[in-house]
């Protein structure tokens, strides 16, 4: 018996050596990847027994919050509107937004040095979570919100000096502070609650681009605002659509100045076929409209794409190029500052480990989009802002916007809406009473 | 150096050093609570748990030293190495369980306790094993009848699940358990009686019932024998299939993969030949496929274990959690107390393997695999330099149920197998799985004994 002994014994220990190496292989290998996975309920645990540190608007009001007794902390979210921005944390579904983002820091893990570190670790001591701030001002969120209501669509409002974002808006959204409950039932709805619109849904710009084209036209030296325009009213065709004037100019005589106010395409068309492909691709290129805004939440751009044989449609914003509100926000900046498009600005500052507050930098430069003469030029037809409408997908849904800026002489806030159903003045009357509530509040 | 003490001091020593290794662990974990909350200021119930885990350490050194005295005068020559890694093995165990479930804590240090007992009365037990030998019949249908009863009278303990256990009392048993031991027991006195008839067919027809011996010269199985090999084989296959059934029937798939590979390995011990490690694969591969389609049971477990992360929030659930334990554990691991070990599903029993590399990190899991591995080494060891072929029959068959049950829990918990739903062997919580792998420690250290 004594071969078979042997044999045996030697197998064993070979296939203990393979269990061995298998659970090194998850303990090791796999580490990661499986620690990350979003039903690791550990990582909600740790969570719990920490208390997160607080989100505060610009003014000191909390937007996100944790109570409870130790280990036992609940998230509390008191501006349920504000989830965009915010994201959320959850065990099952993980992080998202500014709760994301911001991570580290609410968490309490950021900034300490490596000893206090490995000491926490050593004595399953948790690092008291700190605390953020956004350039975000509730007030002027809840106006934005309550404007928006139930309609589709969302809103941007910049201070256009130092690109700050006091509101920010995408509905349909979602309640944070009931994300498990209701996670099923948004995901699988098709009106997208969980799409941030105004940073991450890229919009046809349709008739929103022709405050940018204007001054374009106007640097290249082909128009003169106050001469009459050839055929100012006609018809555009892009594909199987037809634009025409947002409002009825009345006559056929009108000027390019009455054709921008009147939101007429065909100037535009005709602008953008003289200026030709190359130059509006710089122009959208200075624009940054080809870049993601640099936020810290998630934000997008479309892609770069040849321009040249489609100019004329690419400068009635039917074009490849898509934006989003955000980048809409920025581009009125530049008009109403004197051509300067500045740098968005969402995550100001963030508590040290001492207690004190940091301020936090953007996360880009501003730079000089226009010269001021042209900007200037063009803000002066735009002192009630601008309407437009733009036509999507190949059944031709339209889609409102609206620009604009207040006040007029040392405007400081800007602010864009997109309305998916598309009424015009609704759109307006969002962003015109925004602006006013901006302007009586001084944030 | 410890190589060279005689066995007697050898073990003494190993044992001292399993005892601090258990009483820090049960240190540790004693002030995890205060750990956790990160103050000095503890409440009653922290307290409480405190004291539990240190009469757990209490009553585990005063087993420990209890065996190491008695066993030491019954069997003055048995192996050194078996007694200090078994209660290693069982103290790191029952430190874990405390730490997940106090109240299985509590129950598995009165199971210590009475399977301490019971393997000292084992290798107390007068005469050579021949009572173990002679009565195999006995033992095998007195197993049978016990898991057969729990057709009839069987629970859960958990009050959901099969019902494989026999209760009274508040105290439940689990038949299968004990099953296996005298199942072992009987094919080890059948085998090594029934050797030279079953495996060497030359020369004269001999009856069934005699001893003697005959030479090793001729394999080939001619006709005329056909019948007479028949005859011998089926009372074995008679039994092995009716505690198939039994257990099929009961749906523990772990408990019958493992009988079944125990028996072709002891038929392998006796008979040399490797066409029956062959066949026999042949066959399990065959009843797994079979499985596969007829039971349920066979099919979830098989696509658990093939394609875990298609379903990790329902049928895989176990698994994956199990795996993230193990992941969340990294090398050194979270330390004693500070992981989360209690998000794995029954991680006191089926998964303590996991729970145990969560907080003790990939260390404590290759400690435990090398533990294991060096308690199957000795195992081999004992059967090698037994004196009979009962008796190395009987030790390869219970230290290969020993390495073949932690295999087997082992590489399901970390995905090399499908899940079986066994116990480890010596550290899950389960006390007939306890008592009745302390007695097999008994048999072996008996067997180790050449007095």
């Amino acid at each position: 018996m004594t071969p078979q002994l042997h044999r045996l014994a030697l197998a064993f220990a070979a296939t203990f050596f393979l269990v061995a190496l298998t659970g090194g292989y998850w303990g090791f290998v796999r580490r990661e990847a499986l620690t990350a996975r979003a039903d690791n309920p550990r990582r909600i645990l740790i969570e719990r027994r920490i208390r997160r540190g607080t989100i505060y608007d610009r003014n000191g009001a909390a937007l996100a919050e944790s109570s409870g007794p130790p280990g036992e902390f609940e998230r509390h979210y008191p501006y349920p509107a504000l989830a965009p921005v915010l994201g959320y944390v959850s065990a099952f579904y993980g992080l998202a937004g500014v709760e994301a983002v911001a991570d580290s820091v609410l968490h309490g893990d950021a900034g300490h040095d490596a000893l206090d570190l490995w000491q926490a670790d050593l004595l399953g001591v948790s690092l008291p979570g700190r605390d953020v701030r956004l350039s975000i001002d509730i007030r002027l969120q809840t106006t934005a919100d309550s404007l928006l209501g139930d309609q589709a669509g969302a809103v941007v409002l910049l201070d256009a000096i130092t690109g700050e974002i006091l509101a920010l808006a995408s509905h349909p959204t979602y309640d944070a502070n009931h994300l498990e409950a209701e996670w099923p039932s948004l995901v699988d709805d098709p009106r997208a609650p969980l799409l941030n619109r105004a940073t991450f849904g890229l919009y046809q710009p349709g008739g929103a681009l022709q405050p940018v084209i204007l001054a374009a036209a106007l640097r290249a030296g082909l128009a003169e605002v106050n001469a009459p325009f050839l055929s100012a009213t006609a018809q555009v065709g892009a594909g199987d659509l037809t634009l025409r004037c947002l409002s009825d100019p009345g006559s056929q005589e009108i000027t390019l100045a009455e054709a921008f106010q009147r939101g007429c395409p065909w100037p535009f068309a005709d602008l953008g076929g003289q200026l030709g492909g190359r130059a509006l691709d710089q122009l959208f290129r200075d624009f940054r409209f080809y870049e993601a805004p640099a936020i810290v939440i998630p934000t997008t751009a479309s892609p770069h794409s040849n321009l040249t044989s489609e100019a004329p449609i690419a400068a009635i914003g039917q074009g490849a190029l898509n934006i989003t509100p955000l980048h809409l926000a920025l581009a009125v900046s530049a008009i109403a500052r004197q051509g300067a498009l500045p740098a968005p600005h969402l995550l100001t500052a963030e508590q040290s480990p001492d207690g004190s507050w940091r301020s936090l930098p953007s996360l880009s430069h501003p730079i000089a989009a226009l010269a001021q003469e042209h900007a200037d030029q063009v803000k002066a037809l735009m002192p009630n802002g601008h309407q437009a409408i733009a036509l999507a997908g190949a059944e031709g849904k339209m889609l409102a916007w609206f620009s604009g800026f207040a006040p007029f002489t040392d405007s400081r806030y800007a602010v864009a809406v997109l309305l998916e159903e598309g009424d015009v003045e609704e759109a307006a009357r969002v962003g015109r009473t925004l602006l006013e509530s901006a302007v009586s509040q001084r944030p | 150096m410890v190589t060279y003490l005689p066995g007697r001091r050898r073990e003494l020593v190993l044992l001292a050093l399993a005892s601090g290794f258990v009483l820090t662990a049960a240190a540790a974990l004693a002030l995890i609570p205060s750990a956790r909350a990160n103050t000095w200021r503890l409440s009653f119930r922290v307290w409480d748990l405190g004291f539990g885990i240190f009469g757990f350490a209490f009553a585990w050194v005063i087993c420990a030293a209890a065996a190491a005295w008695a066993v030491r005068r019954a069997l003055p020559d048995h192996d050194p190495y078996l007694l200090p890694l078994v209660y290693l093995i069982t103290g790191w165990g029952m430190a874990v369980i405390w730490r997940l479930a106090p109240v299985f804590g509590l129950r598995q240090t009165i199971w210590l306790v009475v399977s301490t007992a019971a393997m000292i009365g084992v290798t107390w037990l007068p005469g050579d094993l021949r009572w173990l030998r002679r009565y195999r019949y006995t033992w095998l249908l007195g197993g049978l009848a016990l898991t057969a009863l729990t057709f009839v009278f069987g629970v859960n303990p958990s009050g959901f699940g099969e019902r494989l256990w026999l209760g009274c009392c508040g105290v439940y048993l689990q038949p299968a358990e004990v099953l296996k031991l005298l199942l072992v027991a009987f094919l080890a006195a059948y085998l090594a009686d029934k050797r030279e008839q079953l495996f060497q067919h030359g020369g004269a027809m001999r009856s069934p019932f005699s001893d003697s011996h005959s030479p090793t010269s001729d394999f080939h199985l001619p006709l005329s024998n056909l019948r007479t090999t028949l005859a011998y084989f089926l009372p074995l296959l008679l039994m092995w299939g009716f505690s198939i059934v039994i257990l099929i029937s009961q749906r523990d798939l772990g408990m019958s993969t493992l009988f079944f590979a125990v028996f072709l390995i002891m038929l392998y011990l006796a008979s040399g030949r490797t066409a029956y490690l062959l066949a026999g694969a042949a066959l399990l591969i065959l009843g797994a496929v079979l499985g596969y389609y007829l039971f349920d049971v066979v099919r979830v477990r098989v696509e658990a274990w093939w394609n875990p992360w298609a379903d990790p929030s329902g049928r895989s659930y176990q698994i994956v959690q199990s795996l993230i334990a193990v992941a969340a554990g990294g090398l050194l691991g979270r330390g004693p107390g500070l992981g989360a070990p209690t998000l794995i599903p029954v991680a006191h029993s089926d998964f303590i393997f996991a729970a145990l590399a969560e907080e003790w990190g990939l260390l404590g899991l290759f400690a435990v695999v090398g533990l294991l591995g060096v308690v199957v080494f000795r195992g081999f060891r004992i059967a090698l330099q037994a004196r009979g072929t009962f008796e190395q029959l009987l030790a390869g068959g219970l230290i290969a149920l020993v390495g073949l049950q932690a295999l087997m829990i082992m590489g399901g918990v970390v995905k090399l197998v499908p899940l079986t739903g066994l116990t480890l062997p010596f550290m899950s919580y389960g006390g007939s799985s306890l008592l009745t792998h302390f007695i097999m420690v008994g048999l072996l250290l008996r067997l180790s004994s050449r007095a």
